[in-house]
């Protein structure tokens, strides 16, 4: 754990210097996007995707972790439930 | 050494075979990448995909624009059926279950994945040291590190073992090991390059762009790329970029902002090149302006902070139950550094003090830069303030950053940046940075051949 | 004592695609993990759709019929919200700032609308996850802490569950259940908030639960903490949950992947115009137009579908009949079948003929009720049930034979009613009534009866 205090002081350096630098700056509005929308972008609900989609990721899905007999997959069990 | 478009011409018209080309490459990686390590995966059915494309030309069907070119993928970029493996151990046996919208877009187009290239570990490094699978080396410096985060893509691409590369830029990680490895490389305007299936560093900043030998290449690439996405929600409304058409065009006239910015913050020796290269333009009949950056480099913490925050919440997926394993049990330092970073100052009570703050910097780098540009058509000047490092050099962390002080104002702005090579300094490349406006990919590109045709003679 | 109580509530919203991707939303019978892509699995680099129309109109016609304000012309944030649990797959859920605010139902205020994405299935005790849930829209309604009895809150979530199925908007949960979180306060002591509710009477007994719980700590002269505890249904009680499971800073920022909601003045107008009149409105409006009493209009109300019958039906039935005849006994019949009124097999055209039937006195009410719950089974045309049971009535002429029979055979009850003794009279209805089978009203055959006693001999 002492690796990880070391990281964590390294990572809170740039914040220093961050709040130097900044400090005669004025308030200014926050970017939160650079691509301005035009209007709301929404989507039509409309039919879903394709069985044959579905099933073919499913597959992948399924094996990259592990899963039971029914196709759930395996995670812990809850640790307030082991109270 | 020809040129891109002329050995995609040549593939057309069967005067190289398919199969021939990529066995051909194939040999030089078997070669090369056991030192170079620019690959951690190559594709297992490379030459069946070169065969099909062989035979599609034999049959005289209509092929793709980029037919037969090998093209490199940076492992942050899903590849269905590849390791994704974003060159670290929390993705290590990740086999992507589905295609990246932009590897649909070079599928579509004949061109052929020739494998997944090494990179700075989840995007965060400027050097190409960081990788769990070892760290690239730069075939034209030997001995010195490649850059990054695209190192493996800009390395594979300088030293022939594919045609092209596709690399993603954040902070700089496409121009600058571009620049350190002699070759040309593109960050597209923000929202121009669809990101869906690309594995996130920061969502805001990230961009999908071209690595290629010249900048025919990385323009015929980036043609191929960009353009609107339906299947996904943060995009601008551009449906598609012609880029060659009037890319070999006249660049008499245009007008090129320099800043004395770049001077106080870059090596003299970097300078040197730039400066013979400004005079290039000069020469070319550029008119030269002088511009203001006043801020530019308040940028560099803004982006950290910006980008940590990001970053934390991009990983929070990486719990290690539905695939790989949970990721601050086994990433790297850089890695860790920004989730710790990111989860410290997005909490309430630090979040107006550091995030939004810094979110207020970039409103101003925006404005700073976009003003600048409105009086030129581009801001030209260095990549990286100072030469690439010695592999296994140790660096502080500071150190390590400020090799993006010139590249990360252009990410938080969301405008676009070419590199391309402009001459080199103890033997080591240096590379031209061209800055363009929103959207001005063509007038970026335009100079950018312009210059590489006057250095090629 | 003064007692706080306010809801969380989530419901699903009806739409095919999910609302970041386009998966399918009928989950109930898929096997897991059947319905889902890498957008909500939380895959390495996915990233969501444009956020479903269907839902977020939805949403803004959720907030109308709660007599919201939506807010328009101002950027809405869609949030990430970060916690770490098995049935979240991006480490966040996606979450809207309010689409719409201060309400009221009931006298309770709603203080916000707003959209989320569902989470996947977590079974905590096997220790699996099935994601065909993972992403399909939820509304959640939040109230002030207006409510002050368990009783009131029953009521409270009964009134908004009929308001939200008129919509037709939202999705029935599976057995009539209903995701709340609880939150109350005594006396201005800790706020106490309660999770894992899926029932109205789950609220409830949580809620009596609970109170008897703090009254009893204050009556101890201890204070009652604020925290997060869970209902369990089996033992009808409330437990401590470990904070961990919920983390008080959820570290909300706006989704980088997805532009904030812009709803405009049009948009909602629109909406407006093409809503369906929420239950407690039309009820006063029936009560008025067809001079019905409230608590019989209340009834109609209950469910949608019954009350668009009962107003089609109003128009060609004398409507103070049709509305005693929905209220007895037709909501006999659909409870006696478990069937929801959308549900009934029969065509409200049917149903029309069989009420000009009774209104006609072609049948009697009696009757009436048996074809209905012919028709509830099998629909057809009312008229040929009616013959087919064998319920045309007798012509009067042999009705009055009849009586004229049962009179002269039965001279000792005869004699029985003219001396004062009614159950007499109910002998003799019987009796007419058997050898009629059935094929006559009662009432008419007492009329009939009193009227041929009183000029009898006997």
């Amino acid at each position: 754990m002492e690796r990880r205090e070391d990281i964590r002081r390294s990572a809170e350096e740039i914040l220093q210097e961050f709040l130097r630098v900044t400090k005669d700056l004025p308030q200014l509005e926050e970017s939160y996007y650079i691509t301005a929308p035009r209007g709301s972008r929404l989507r039509e609900d409309a039919e879903p995707s394709p069985k044959s989609e579905l099933e073919d990721f499913r597959k992948r899905f399924l094996s990259l972790a592990s899963c039971d007999e029914l196709g759930n997959i395996r995670v812990e069990v809850a640790k307030w439930k082991e109270l | 050494m020809e040129g891109t478009l002329e050995k995609l011409k040549a593939i057309k018209r069967g005067e190289i075979p398919v199969v021939e080309h990529v066995q051909q490459q194939l040999e030089r990686v078997k070669k090369r990448d056991r030192w170079l390590n620019a690959f951690i995966q190559l594709n297992p059915s490379v030459l069946r995909e070169a065969e099909g494309i062989q035979n599609k030309l034999k049959r005289g069907e209509k092929v793709g624009r980029l037919c037969g070119l090998t093209v490199g993928i940076k492992s942050n970029i899903n590849v269905r059926g590849l390791r994704v493996t974003c060159a670290s151990k929390t993705l290590e046996n990740y086999v992507s279950p589905f295609d990246a919208e932009v590897i649909k877009r070079l599928r579509a187009e004949d061109a052929i994945i020739i494998g997944m290239q090494n990179m700075d570990e989840f995007a965060c490094g400027s050097s190409g040291e960081t990788s769990a699978f070892g760290p690239t080396q730069n075939p034209k410096a030997p001995g010195r590190i490649p850059g990054g985060s695209s190192s493996g893509g800009a390395a594979s691409v300088a030293d022939g073992l594919c045609d092209l590369s596709l690399g993603t830029d954040t902070g700089g990680s496409i121009r600058n090991p571009c620049s350190h490895c002699g070759v040309v490389g593109l960050k597209p305007t923000y929202g121009l390059v669809p990101r869906q299936g690309l594995i996130d560093l920061g969502m805001s900043l990230d961009q999908i762009g071209p690595i290629a030998p010249d900048v025919e290449g990385a323009a015929l690439l980036m043609e191929v790329i960009a353009g609107r996405s339906p299947n996904e929600c943060v995009m601008l409304g551009v449906e598609r970029l012609e880029l060659l058409k009037q890319l070999n065009d006249d660049v008499k006239g245009m007008s090129i902002g320099i800043s004395r910015k770049f001077e106080e913050l870059t090596h003299p020796e970097i300078m040197q090149v730039i400066d013979k290269g400004i005079e290039t333009l000069r020469d070319l009949g550029c008119k030269i302006v002088e511009v203001e950056l006043p801020n530019l480099e308040k940028a560099l913490s803004a982006y950290y902070l910006i980008v940590s925050v990001e970053f934390f919440s991009a990983t929070r997926k990486f719990d290690g139950r539905r695939y790989g394993k949970r990721i601050e049990e086994v990433c790297g330092e850089e890695v860790l550094r920004r989730i710790l970073r990111g989860a410290y100052i997005s909490k309430k009570e630090y979040k107006g003090k550091y995030y939004q703050r810094a979110l207020q910097v970039r409103t101003l780098i925006r404005k700073e830069l976009i003003a600048a540009l409105s009086k030129v058509d581009v801001i030209v000047g260095p990549t990286v303030p100072k030469l690439p490092h010695n592999l296994g050099e140790k660096l502080t962390v500071s150190e390590m950053y400020s090799y993006d002080y010139l590249t990360v104002p252009v990410n938080l702005a969301g405008i676009c940046a070419g590199v391309v090579p402009a001459g080199e300094t103890q033997g080591i490349p240096v590379g031209l940075q061209v800055i363009g406006k929103p959207l001005s990919e063509q007038q970026v590109l335009k100079i950018m051949r312009a210059f590489e045709r006057c250095r090629s003679g | 004592m003064q007692i706080r109580i306010g809801f969380e509530i989530h419901q699903q919203l009806a739409t095919k695609r999910k609302l970041f991707c386009n998966c399918p939303t009928d989950y109930r019978d898929a096997p897991p993990n059947s319905n889902v892509c890498p957008i909500c699995t939380g895959m390495p680099g996915a990233k969501p759709l444009p956020p479903n129309r269907k839902a977020v109109e939805a949403a803004i016609e959720i907030g109308l019929i709660l007599g919201c304000q939506v807010i328009t012309d101002k950027e809405i944030y869609i949030l990430r919200k970060h916690y770490d649990y098995p049935d979240l797959p991006s480490g966040y859920q996606r979450t809207s700032q309010p689409i719409a605010v201060n309400g009221s139902l009931e006298g309770v205020r709603i203080r916000e609308v707003h959209l989320e994405e569902d989470p996947g299935q977590y079974n905590p005790e096997r220790g699996v996850v099935d994601f065909n849930r993972s992403g399909i829209p939820l509304v959640e309604i939040v109230t002030e802490p207006d409510i002050t009895s368990p009783e009131q809150a029953r009521n409270f979530l009964k009134a908004l569950c009929r308001t939200l199925e008129y919509t037709g908007k939202v999705r029935p949960e599976a057995g009539g259940a209903v995701r709340a979180d609880v939150n109350i306060s005594l006396e201005g002591g800790g706020r106490v908030e309660i999770k894992n509710i899926n029932s109205i009477h789950g609220a409830y007994r949580a809620l009596k639960f609970e109170i008897m719980r703090q009254k009893t700590l204050l009556e101890r002269g201890e204070q009652v903490k604020r925290e997060t505890r869970a209902y369990l249904e089996g033992q009808m009680i409330t437990v401590p949950m470990r904070k961990k499971e919920w983390e008080e800073d959820y570290r909300y920022i706006p989704d980088p992947d997805l532009y904030p909601l812009l709803i405009d003045q049009p948009t909602v107008d629109r909406i407006k115009s093409s809503m369906p009149e929420p239950p407690h409105l039309r009820c006063q409006r029936l009560v008025r137009e067809f001079n019905i009493p409230q608590h019989v209009a209340e009834v109609i109300v209950s469910e949608k579908a019954l009350a668009d019958m009962y107003e089609e039906t109003a128009k060609q039935v004398n409507p103070q009949l049709a509305a005693k005849w929905f209220r007895t006994k037709l909501k006999k019949v659909l409870n006696y079948m478990r069937l929801l009124a959308e549900e009934v097999p029969f065509s409200t055209q049917q149903l029309i003929q069989l009420l000009k039937m009774v209104e006609g006195g072609e049948v009697t009410p009696e009757q009436g009720e048996l074809i209905l719950r012919r028709l509830a089974e099998s629909p057809k045309d009312p008229r040929e049930l009616a013959k087919e049971m064998g319920f045309q009535l007798l012509a009067p002429s042999q009705l009055i034979e009849i009586v004229d029979q049962v009179i002269n055979e039965n001279p000792a009850a005869v004699k029985d009613y003219k001396s004062g003794k009614k159950e007499a009279l109910h002998f003799l209805v019987g009796q007419i009534m058997r050898r009629a089978r059935m094929r006559a009203d009662p009432r008419e055959i007492s009329r009939l009866l009193i009227e041929k006693i009183a000029t009898s001999e006997f």
